[in-house]
């Protein structure tokens, strides 16, 4: 994960802290009583305050650093592909896992990721389905959760 | 004396041991892989213990971070890894210990003075924590609201990262506990139209997502360093260990004591307490200058205080809902998903379920002997298991286990979300435990503040009245205030010489 100077840090912690204030400001008022948006006010406040004590904390050090450190695993494309797997993976089974099934996106992100970490492709799918069909048994079928089935509803039981 | 009788009923089950014996034997397993946490084992657990009766999903959390605290020795010892964060205050010092032909030594020091200190830990639990719900039942909102405040206020000061670092995470914490709308005008705070997040942000998906999510991405990132074990066979682990308690009964006492002190803490865990330990068995030894050669008396203090620690944290969490530790944060929310929702009144309403956690805690310091035993002799096979193997079967379970607690596609992206951030956060220094705290504890301190003041009516002399409260009121100020006056104390002094 990149590393970010203590300067941006800080500018960070402050624009979190400004778009939830800003956020907080357009909630209802509650007459006679705190409203809603007295406690993210609060927490808005102590980001700001945080960020802006982060940046004198930052100016008041000599250190010369990068801006933005690059971490050294961007060089590596397996380690990059691998990042960017895990991403699309779980963000695209957050979308279409209930048309597409529970079955196709485990086995994918398992037998990919597999792969991508020096596993030998047969073994990977292997172990894909082996893993997707275990972890399919003790929840839907042991745990009652109701997994997707997507693209495989005519297969289901 | 029929809730005790009923309790040892509850544990005393068949499930519930089977249950406790698999969640003792899968900490042992996660505790000992390098870059596996007792509260990732914790975070995996949860959503299987979601589909459990009370009593044995907490006694598998109780037993899995147990384990797991004492087998991140392991490959401290052996392989100068910790196994836990928890084991690396005196891993270089276990691990000179088995260059000098004492791993068998060192490892059952590790295994025996892990279960003293567990089962002192667990004696002050059973002692304090009834003692001390007494005294919160008188508590009002006021009392709630400063001590939630002092609690997260020694969370920020404690934190690993230094305190304004600590205090960025709790605030994060604590703007995400606003989502939703459990607020006084039940007003939907930052749900961005999704109402999947009118009732917040859905505690489990955010924990696997901030613990294990975001451990997966480390590991895929780094190059994992060849495993170079210094001794694979060894002989018996427990010959030597009478004498070692009969020489150090000063140090395990120690150790324990600080580490149920340290544990109870709120944002202080097992790894602070053996930190600590460690520094002050040093600083007592009569033999300092074997720190660091090779030297049993540090891992025997700092080896009892981490598995205290864990007893420790259970104080605060069981009396008042207030975690010590990040392991204790995921526990509440267990807690509450139980319908056993913390606080004093537990200890009346439902005092068969604590005698029975509290008997949990002791058979699991018990069952750690055989377990453990049984984990170093069998070591050499648990390393076989390859973790480019394991980490994607991890990420798996982590997705359908963020899935299973609503049936809910959204919270895979919540975990994902929280995944990404808790990465970024420790990449760039920052606590992650903290923001769990905020998040665990928004509600109860926004509640509490929002009930005093309408009590209050505006009065804020109210908020100091009661003793109890203008005690913790003041204690809080003391801690806001101390690096000041610690400063200006020290100018002066500066200035006097």
């Amino acid at each position: 994960m990149v590393r970010l100077d203590d300067f941006l840090s800080g500018a960070l912690t402050i624009a979190v802290g400004v778009s939830v204030a800003i956020a907080a400001r357009s909630f209802p008022e509650v007459p006679g009583e705190p409203g809603p948006a007295l406690f993210p006010l609060l927490a808005a406040g102590g980001l700001i305050v945080c960020g802006i004590a982060l940046i004198l904390a930052r100016l008041r050090t000599t250190v010369t650093e990068a801006w933005i450190e690059r971490p050294e695993w961007v060089a590596r494309p397996r380690a990059v592909a691998a990042v960017v797997w895990i991403i699309a993976g779980l963000g695209l089974s957050s979308a279409f896992m209930e048309s597409v099934g529970f079955f196709p996106c485990a086995i994918l992100l398992v037998t990919g990721l597999l792969a991508l970490l020096r596993v030998r492709l047969w073994i990977a799918a292997v172990v894909g389905v082996a893993a997707a069909g275990i972890v399919h048994a003790i929840f839907y079928s042991g745990l009652r959760v109701a997994l997707p089935w997507g693209l495989l509803e005519p297969f289901a039981w | 004396m029929d809730a005790l009788t009923t309790a040892f009923g509850l544990v005393f089950d068949p499930y519930v041991l089977a249950v406790i014996l698999g969640a003792g034997l899968f900490g042992l397993f996660v505790g000992a892989i390098p870059g596996l946490t007792a509260t990732m084992a914790t975070a995996l657990l949860v959503p299987v213990t979601f589909f459990m009766p009370p009593v044995p999903a907490v006694a598998a959390i109780v037993t899995a971070t147990a384990m797991a605290i004492f087998s991140g020795d392991i490959p401290g010892a052996l392989m100068r890894i910790p196994g836990t964060p928890a084991s690396a205050a005196y891993a270089d010092e276990a691990y000179a210990m088995t260059r000098k032909g004492q791993a068998e030594l060192v490892l059952g020091a590790g295994l025996v003075f892990s279960v003293i200190g567990g089962l002192i830990g667990t004696t002050i639990l059973v002692i304090a924590a009834p003692s001390l719900a007494e005294i919160a039942l008188k508590f009002s909102s006021f009392e709630y609201f400063w001590l939630v405040l002092l609690g997260l206020t020694c969370a920020i000061f404690i934190s690993a990262g230094g305190a304004l670092r600590g205090f960025v995470s709790l605030l994060l914490g604590l703007v995400i506990a606003t989502v939703g709308m459990e607020n006084p005008a039940a007003f939907p705070r930052f749900t961005f139209d999704r109402p999947e997040l009118t009732g917040g942000v859905t505690l489990i998906p955010m924990l696997v997502g901030l613990f294990a999510v975001s451990e997966i991405f480390r590991f895929v990132v780094a190059e994992a360093p060849p495993i170079m074990v210094a001794q694979e066979r060894f002989g018996s682990i427990f010959r030597g260990q009478g004498k070692l308690i009969r020489q150090y009964p000063m140090q395990t006492l120690r150790g324990s004591l600080l580490g149920t002190a340290v544990g109870a803490l709120p944002g202080a865990g097992a790894d602070i307490a053996a930190w600590i330990s460690y520094a002050i068995s040093k600083k007592l030894s009569k033999t300092p200058e074997k720190f660091g050669t090779g030297h049993v008396e540090g891992v025997i203090e700092s080896g009892a205080a981490n598995n205290s620690a864990l007893s420790g944290a259970w104080i605060p969490a069981l009396v008042f809902g207030i975690p010590g530790d990040s392991i204790t944060a995921i526990a509440i929310g267990v807690l509450y998903l139980k319908n056993m929702n913390p606080g004093p009144t537990i200890f009346l309403e439902n005092p068969q379920n604590i005698y029975a956690v509290f008997i949990v805690f002791f058979l699991a310091q018990l069952l750690m002997l055989p377990l453990g035993w049984f984990a170093i002799k069998t070591y050499k096979q648990v390393l076989k298991v390859p973790r480019n193997v394991l980490m994607p079967l991890i990420l798996l379970f982590c997705m359908v286990g963020a899935f299973a607690i609503n049936n809910s596609v959204f919270d895979i992206g919540v975990m994902l979300a929280f995944g990404l951030l808790g990465w970024f956060l420790e990449a760039n220094r920052f606590p992650v435990a903290p923001v769990i705290l905020g998040a665990v504890l928004g509600h109860m301190l926004e509640d509490n503040f929002i009930n005093s003041m309408i009590k209050a009516d505006g009065q804020w002399g109210a908020f100091f009245d009661r003793p109890i409260a203008g005690g913790l009121a003041a204690a809080t100020f003391l801690l806001w205030t101390a690096p000041l006056l610690l400063r200006l104390w020290r100018r002066a002094r500066g200035a006097a010489a």
